[in-house]
């Protein structure tokens, strides 16, 4: 028969078993994500971006994705956000994108690529070109989004990856609350651009 | 010859802790990305390159917790990390309903509006945390009494 530990004893493996783990937990998470093309990346905002809080600026605009010039309506905004669907909007089909679908279109039709996911994940990172509109937007945001663009603009949404329904959620609102006709949406989101862009080979300096 | 099951709860209840922290692990591990804009949105008082640490290593301590726990060996270890890991989604889900921050993950795929709308929603995910953490305080505990 062993002799029981003391409590200490007990204690003190019991912290070194804890370190262990940790230390196992951190090794790991660093080595992964150093190796893995799915690891966070230090992105640094591309430089022609607009900063998230220019996006909507007061008077005119210009988008690069689009390459026109758009004066902002003169006509009074409507005080009531649009909270119900046209009928048949809810069962309206919501043409799906790929990546490399969405860069094609890129090159031979204006569009509108929106981010539909929150402000601080579009500051993290976000396809360039692409103009924020979180899905929870507040009525003044909507408000100066549907004035700035046509109802014929095609717009391309997406949000953070297949899990994320919000851009699912915009593109149903903007086409049964607003009239707009031309929607589509990249279900694979942000991840899907982010693991085309990890796995094209690194241009040499 | 006369076969006896017996009924643990411990077991069942470690089992199930385990296979949610991996679960839960691997769904991040698929997206740092979208894990991290997650965490930002929680507004944590936090400095952005220990949020980056986080990110990059919570989803392998919650894999090698869940591995631990039923495996053996570091179980009381696993726990001990289980107990820190569901205090701290506690107070950051806690925090972020008592700031009224609307913070949903799209995780749920669900048909019933209202139900998806509270799955979603901050208010279950601090539910959640406290059954996790409730759950990992009991078994901690029952493998203390074991060993005492």
């Amino acid at each position: 028969m062993s002799a029981p530990q003391q409590p200490s004893a007990c204690s003190a493996k019991l912290w070194l078993q804890t370190a262990c783990v940790f230390a196992g937990a951190v090794a790991v998470g660093l080595v992964y994500n150093s190796a893995s093309p799915l690891g966070l990346r230090n992105e640094a905002p591309v430089s022609t971006d607009k900063p998230a809080d220019e996006v909507i600026p007061q008077e005119g605009y210009f988008n690069e994705t689009l390459s026109l010039k758009l004066e902002t309506s003169a006509a009074p905004a409507p005080q009531v956000r649009p909270t119900a669907l046209a009928p048949g909007a809810a069962a309206a089909t919501i043409p799906s994108l790929t990546w490399p679908q969405v860069q094609a279109l890129m090159k031979t039709k204006k569009i509108v690529l929106v981010d539909a996911r929150t402000k601080s994940a579009y500051d993290l990172g976000h396809i360039p070109g692409a103009v924020l509109l979180p899905g929870d937007a507040p009525v003044p945001e909507m408000q100066a989004f549907t004035a700035r663009y046509p109802k014929d603009t095609a717009l391309v949404l997406y949000c953070g990856s297949t899990t994320c329904r919000a851009s699912e959620r915009l593109a149903r609102l903007l086409v049964g609350a607003h009239g707009f006709t031309d929607v589509s949406e990249m279900p694979g989101g942000y991840a899907e651009y982010t693991m085309a862009q990890a796995s094209q080979p690194k241009a040499k300096p | 010859m006369k076969v006896t099951l017996v009924f643990d709860p411990r077991a069942v209840l470690r089992w199930l802790l385990a296979i949610l922290l991996v679960w839960a692990a691997l769904g991040k591990i698929a997206n740092l990305q979208e894990f991290h804009a997650a965490l930002l949105a929680y507004r944590l008082p936090m400095p952005a390159p220990l949020i980056r640490l986080v990110v990059m290593t919570l989803p392998w301590l919650e894999i090698l917790c869940g591995i631990l726990l039923v495996a053996g060996g570091m179980r009381k270890a696993a726990l001990l990390w289980s107990i820190l890991l569901c205090a701290g989604f506690v107070l950051a889900t806690g925090q972020a309903w008592a700031r009224g921050l609307e913070i949903s993950c799209g995780c749920f795929q669900l048909d019933f509006p209202a139900a998806k709308q509270w799955l979603e929603s901050v208010q279950f995910a601090f539910v959640r945390a406290m059954l996790l953490l409730a759950m990992a305080v009991w078994l901690f505990r029952s493998v203390e009494s074991e060993t005492a």
